[in-house]
């Protein structure tokens, strides 16, 4: 396309409802702009209402005539097809970005997009960026110009470029589907996500959850809200919450569970596996401010004539979790805790040692009935990373870690803690 | 009384808890304003305009039917689905609106808090501020659990109402008649009151916040029939209370030809005529009520205003996380308390014009509703039926002539 000198970059609410003059001389209005879904998405052709039907002119069909600043008008030398059949894999600028809400991915926040900016470069116009600044409102009440008499140079456009953008599209039968791939999501933590997806609505909710794999999303859906959990895992479906729970630790699916409606936490309960619910369910009996509601009960132990060396070797081989790594429990011939052994010790022990020669002489432990302000207090008072909890029979039964602690702490608090 | 105490409250928290959004909006639907209007349709026509009630409980349901299920199958908000359909000029101009009218109503709401505290003896400068600095704390540093327990508790207190209208001994032979065959007038005052008592029961922001609220709870199509259920109780516990306030003003005040035009002198005008306690139960009525509605509107109206112009919202952010959010919410508060404590302020005067620019915004407001409730592409196969839409753009169309009717009647004694 031709244009003047100068142009390189546009606004799309300069392009929107401006005249166009067809081929055989009447006026009409642009009404959308359409662009591919690649990484950079090239405009391909615009629409426009002749007769009330809609017709496509490409965006190389049409000469730009810049009328005065800000104002452009086009002129088409053809008109395209009637039809917008095979258009199902381009975005419509306008309806499915003006106005919608996007993902922020540098900033990992929800905003919404006020303006959108096309840019010239070699053989096409490419949309680069979106404007999600207050200034760009103005711009398309009108009154940009006149509010930067009074406000000068402080109201500049906000952009994001595309490539820190994830938009959605919306498709027939109200589902929504990602604009770009999820590998763009994926660059963001799960506790990101999950403050992303609570600020979300249904449709996007399920196209990000949908587009993640199971993996992550289990590791999003334990990092939000107890509220988002329970609306997200209850429009999920018993089957498919009980497929996502079984891959969590059973502490954090106890918590879920717990908020639950009784029925439905009760049929996801019988879904999921014969053990892992089973486990869920002796976590379930603890009350709320006892150590059990608490702890994990996923956690290392080993017979404690165990060397070093073999218990290293073990950790490489089945790769844990960090946090249920903070600590190695020994247990000796009678299955009683003998010893708690620090990772790091481990480390900077001799190989050849065995568990029982190494920890604090002293062992500490909790009871699983215990309140949990008394593992907070042992935790601050030894300062241990993690403390294991034996049940009446003095059967170790799992442990507390300063991030379970944290996580209650910070959930105590709420955002008295937080700011 | 302790060791019942707890048992007790534990049960009716969780009645209240299963009922949820509708029945919260059912309440803060009669807040100072509403109050007023009721107080004073009875005060000056007695029983006779009790039968309106039927109409606005039909306008009312089937409103917050739309929302409800506007809210549960897009999973937005109504202001996120105004700005995304109606372009930035026309969410620009209607949200420009709510804020101006949304501050008049806090106000309102702070003078009934004023009002009914001096029932009590008490000060309004006193009153006022007290009140607006424990609704602000407990909307910044409380969490939105915390605040929505204690906005069910409060639907509670609003039964007072019932207690204040046996209280004052209606002639329940003559309720009963004037409902089934009402003495409809068709002079200008009784015509605008008609209208006043309808527009006060479908206030503009209620249909923002019962949407967001259904949302909110995460409810689902799966729970369709026990939202219904839902919104039908919130509906009835609005005419309700409503029918109460107006009984107990008629059946004193007017049986007295006593007229009011605020609802705290109804309170101090029951004292000689039903009892002291009457009067106190009317007051702590309208105390309830005006704080009830003096938390949820700020912070509805910020909300919504956030949602349309894309800034973090929700009373769970931080202020750091959410600046416009909170920015906005104390400025509200604030606007609306200063108004009511600057000595010799026309207070009615200004109410009586955020209710023009209420009377303007309502048939717009209504209009998006009805369109984006139609809208195919929004709604899927839940668009509206054949039946839905003749009740709602009958209701449309009536309300908005009324609207206008009163937005005109209001400019001329102005």
């Amino acid at each position: 396309m031709s244009q003047p000198t100068g142009t390189r970059s546009f606004f799309l609410s300069y392009l929107l409802e401006t005249p166009l003059v067809l081929p055989d001389g009447s006026k009409v209005k642009l009404r959308e702009v359409w662009a591919t879904t690649d990484d950079t998405p090239r405009v391909s052709f615009v629409t426009v209402k002749i007769r009330g039907e809609i017709r496509r002119i490409l965006w190389d069909d049409l000469e730009l005539r810049k009328i005065d600043s800000g104002r452009y008008a086009f002129k088409a030398r053809s008109l395209g097809t009637l039809t917008l059949s095979g258009t199902d894999d381009l975005i419509q600028i306008r309806k499915h970005l003006l106005d919608r809400q996007i993902v922020d991915l540098d900033g990992a926040k929800v905003v919404r997009v006020n303006d959108v900016r096309l840019a010239h470069v070699r053989d096409g116009l490419f949309l680069v960026a979106v404007d999600v600044s207050f200034t760009a409102l103005l711009r398309r009440l009108g009154t940009e110009l006149m509010a930067r008499r009074f406000f000068a140079d402080k109201l500049l456009p906000r952009y994001i470029p595309w490539s820190e953008v994830q938009a959605f599209v919306p498709s027939t039968g109200g589902a929504v589907r990602l604009a770009s791939s999820a590998e763009r999501l994926k660059t963001l933590h799960p506790s990101e996500l999950a403050d992303i997806i609570e600020n979300l609505d249904i449709a996007t909710q399920a196209a990000i959850l949908d587009a993640l794999g199971e993996d992550s999303v289990a590791d999003v859906i334990e990092e939000m809200e107890p509220d988002a959990q329970v609306s997200i895992l209850s429009r999920m479906g018993v089957e498919k919450a009980a497929e996502l729970l079984d891959q969590m630790d059973a502490d954090e699916v106890a918590d879920i569970i717990e908020d639950l409606p009784p029925e439905q936490a009760e049929q996801i309960l019988r879904e999921m596996e014969a053990n892992a619910s089973a486990e869920v369910r002796e976590l379930l009996e603890y009350k709320d401010d006892q150590v059990g509601s608490l702890m994990s009960t996923e956690f290392l132990s080993f017979s404690d004539t165990t060397s070093a060396h073999d218990i290293l070797q073990a950790i490489r081989r089945d790769r844990p979790e960090p946090k249920h790594t903070l600590a190695v429990f020994g247990l000796d011939d009678r299955n009683r805790l003998a010893a708690v052994v620090p990772l790091t010790e481990l480390v900077m022990a001799d190989p050849a040692v065995p568990l029982s020669d190494l920890g604090m002489e002293r062992l500490v432990w909790v009871r699983d009935d215990a309140p949990i302000s008394s593992v907070v207090e042992i935790l601050g008072r030894y300062r241990s990373l993690a403390v294991p909890v034996l049940d009446e029979h003095d059967h170790l039964v799992g442990a507390v870690t300063v991030d379970d602690v944290l996580g209650d702490l910070l959930k105590a608090g709420g955002k008295r803690l937080r700011g | 009384m302790s060791a019942r105490k707890p048992g007790w409250w534990a049960t009716l928290l969780a009645f209240l808890a299963v009922l949820g959004p509708g029945i919260i909006t059912g309440s803060v639907d009669n807040d100072a304003g509403g109050i007023t209007t009721y107080a004073v349709a009875g005060a000056m026509y007695g029983y006779n305009l009790l039968w309106t009630l039927g109409p606005a409980f039909l306008v009312l349901l089937v409103v917050q039917e739309m929302n409800a299920r506007m809210g549960i199958v897009t999973g937005k908000g109504l202001a996120d689905l105004i700005r995304e359909n109606a372009g930035v000029k026309l969410t620009f101009l209607i949200f420009t609106g709510m804020l101006f009218v949304d501050i008049g109503n806090t106000m309102t709401e702070f003078a009934g808090v004023a009002g009914s505290m001096e029932i009590f003896g008490i000060s309004k400068y006193v009153s006022v501020p007290v009140t607006a600095v424990g609704v602000w704390f407990l909307v910044v540093k409380g969490t939105y659990k915390f605040a929505e327990r204690i906005f069910l508790i409060f639907s509670a207190f609003l039964l007072t109402y019932v207690v204040s209208a046996i209280l004052s001994k209606p002639d329940w032979g003559a309720v009963g008649t004037a409902i089934i065959h009402p003495k409809i007038q068709t002079d200008t005052p009784y015509v605008s009151m008609v209208i006043g008592l309808v527009g006060t029961t479908v206030a503009p922001w209620m249909q923002f916040y019962m949407q967001s609220s259904v949302i909110e709870k995460g409810l689902k199509l799966d729970d369709w029939k026990l939202t219904l259920a839902d919104v039908v109780v919130g509906c009835l516990l609005t005419v309700v209370v409503a029918f109460f306030i107006m009984v107990a003003c008629a059946s004193t005040l007017h049986a007295h030809g006593i007229q009011i035009d605020k609802a705290s002198d109804a309170a101090r005008a029951l004292a000689p005529l039903a009892g002291e306690a009457a009067s106190f139960v009317f007051a702590g009525g309208l105390f309830v009520a005006s704080v009830f509605a003096a938390t949820i509107l700020p912070v509805t109206t910020s909300f919504y205003i956030c949602e349309a112009f894309g800034f973090e919202a929700g009373i769970d952010k931080t202020i750091r996380q959410a600046p416009q959010f909170y920015g906005l919410f104390t400025s509200i508060l604030a606007i609306g308390v200063a108004i009511v404590l600057i000595p010799g302020i026309p207070l009615i005067r200004i109410s009586l014009m955020s209710q023009v620019i209420n009377g303007l915004l309502l048939p717009v407001i209504l209009v998006c509703m009805m369109l984006l409730v139609n809208d195919k592409e929004i709604m899927g196969k839940y668009v509206n039926g054949r039946f839905s839409n003749a009740v709602g753009w009958t209701t449309v169309g009536t309300l908005g002539i009324l609207s206008l009717f009163l937005v005109t009647r209001t400019i001329f004694r102005i």
